[in-house]
């Protein structure tokens, strides 16, 4: 099947296998490499993209199922020059150690900022709840979010 | 036939059409958010299969207010359902159930049609659609609508009584009114993004502050959610205060011993049910102080 999407902002026309999850999808046919597969259940929240603009966990997505829309991942907003500002608040608040959630932790970020953009800490914690870190202790990661609305 | 083919229909008569062909297959799956499938298919190893994808079909992703009931497409997602003001109103046990299933990225894509389809056991929107009384309405190959209740609908962990040319599309909800009330609770090994270990669901109709009719369930604790027939009874006629919130509690711990009298389990799950018990009542106290 050809697979039509916007990916990173590119329009995308590719023969795939659409039944392949999108986390293979993506690091082996677009070898977009910042999404990455933890647990491949949906619970850890490394292989989180944005999906039109929502935060999905690109393990459980099908490939044929983004036919026509959108998907957007930490090199998509690189792109738009929307990562820098984010990777810098991260940084400044300690918020990556081994780095494997990071990606997915950005893009839920991102996800929670599009739709509210001062969020309160609730909210930062009920955005990232899909995204587990087992360096930090999420403290800094929250820090490095409430930081970024500010 | 070719394998790994890919199906997405628009409309109701495509999906008809689709399903004549999954009469004959047996490497069909439908598919709406993907979010046990995807999971499913990797454990098991399964390589080649085909899919009939309905998240583009547009009708099966609204929730609308008819006549005396509230349908809800079964490609309608958690975060929908979450949010949306119509459930919010006349099914506010089902929008709690679905905030709280998964993360935020399984509510975006997981479906109430794919949790009721797969029906396992520990389904907190199952357990919430028991309780506001729910039907489910399966579409043919023949192009026909079967309308049945979710109870009959669901028999046990991972089995419904859909066919293999059927796909469940609508559910819907008896629409609310200012005396009825619904609340849902679940606990599980953690506070969020968590599977219930057990849930409980609640719907009642008050006159003044006496309950006249009562609806409660409670999952995890079977192969599908259990009507609590001894504790509905018992709030028939009573008026729902601390009193009554004491009685329940204890016959909470009486239905574990008699749902799950040999596992191991129960010695959690008779205090546990208590909490949910709490959380409940509590939840319907606010809700009639708010009003």
């Amino acid at each position: 099947m050809i697979i039509n999407a916007v990916i990173n902002g590119e329009v995308v026309q590719k023969e795939c296998n659409p039944n392949k999850r999108l986390v293979d999808f993506l690091r082996e046919d677009m070898e977009v490499l910042s999404v990455k597969e933890g647990c491949g259940e949906g619970e850890c929240g490394s292989c989180t993209v944005l999906f039109d603009k929502e935060a999905v966990t690109s393990c459980t997505v099908l490939t044929g199922q983004i036919n026509g829309r959108e998907v957007t991942t930490v090199e998509g907003l690189d792109k738009k020059g929307q990562l820098e500002s984010i990777v810098k608040s991260f940084v400044q608040a300690g918020a990556v150690q081994c780095g494997y959630c990071t990606p997915g932790m950005v893009i839920s970020t991102m996800a929670l900022l599009y739709k509210n953009p001062n969020p309160t800490e609730e909210e930062i914690k009920r955005a990232l709840e899909g995204n587990l870190c087992r360096c930090t202790g999420y403290n800094k990661i929250v820090e490095a979010v409430k930081n970024m609305k500010e | 036939m070719k394998s790994n083919t890919f199906y997405a229909p628009k409309t109701i008569q495509e999906l008809v059409e689709l399903l004549k062909m999954k009469k004959e297959r047996n490497d069909l799956y439908l598919v709406a958010g993907a979010t046990d499938l995807a999971i499913h298919i990797k454990k098991q190893g399964i390589l080649h299969f085909a899919t009939i994808d309905l998240t583009h079909m547009d009708e099966l992703k609204e929730i609308e207010k008819k006549d005396d009931v509230i349908e809800i497409g079964a490609a309608v997602t958690m975060t929908k359902l979450e949010k949306s003001i119509i459930i919010q109103v006349h099914g506010y046990a089902l929008a709690g159930a679905a905030g709280r299933v998964g993360s935020t990225q399984i509510r975006n894509r997981a479906t109430i049609g794919g949790n009721i389809a797969n029906a396992a056991h520990c389904a907190d929107t199952i357990t919430a659609c028991f309780a506001l009384g729910a039907t489910a309405v399966l579409l043919d190959s023949e192009g026909v609508f079967r309308e049945l209740p979710l109870e009959e609908f669901v028999l046990g962990l991972g089995e419904t009584q859909i066919k293999p040319d059927e796909a469940l599309v609508n559910i819907r909800i008896p629409k609310g009114s200012t005396s009825i009330y619904s609340s849902f609770s679940k606990v599980g090994s953690r506070k969020n993004v968590t599977i219930s270990k057990l849930n409980h669901a609640v719907r009642l109709v008050f006159k003044d502050n006496y309950v006249t009719e009562a609806a409660m369930y409670f999952g995890s604790i079977g192969p599908k959610p259990i009507k609590a027939l001894n504790i509905e009874k018992h709030c028939i006629d009573r008026e729902w205060n601390e009193a009554l919130l004491l009685q329940l509690l204890d016959l909470g711990s009486k239905l574990i011993d008699e749902a799950i009298p040999t596992r191991t389990s129960r010695h959690y799950k008779r205090i546990a049910i208590k909490g949910v018990i709490s959380d409940v009542f509590n939840d319907i106290l606010s809700q009639r102080e708010v009003i």
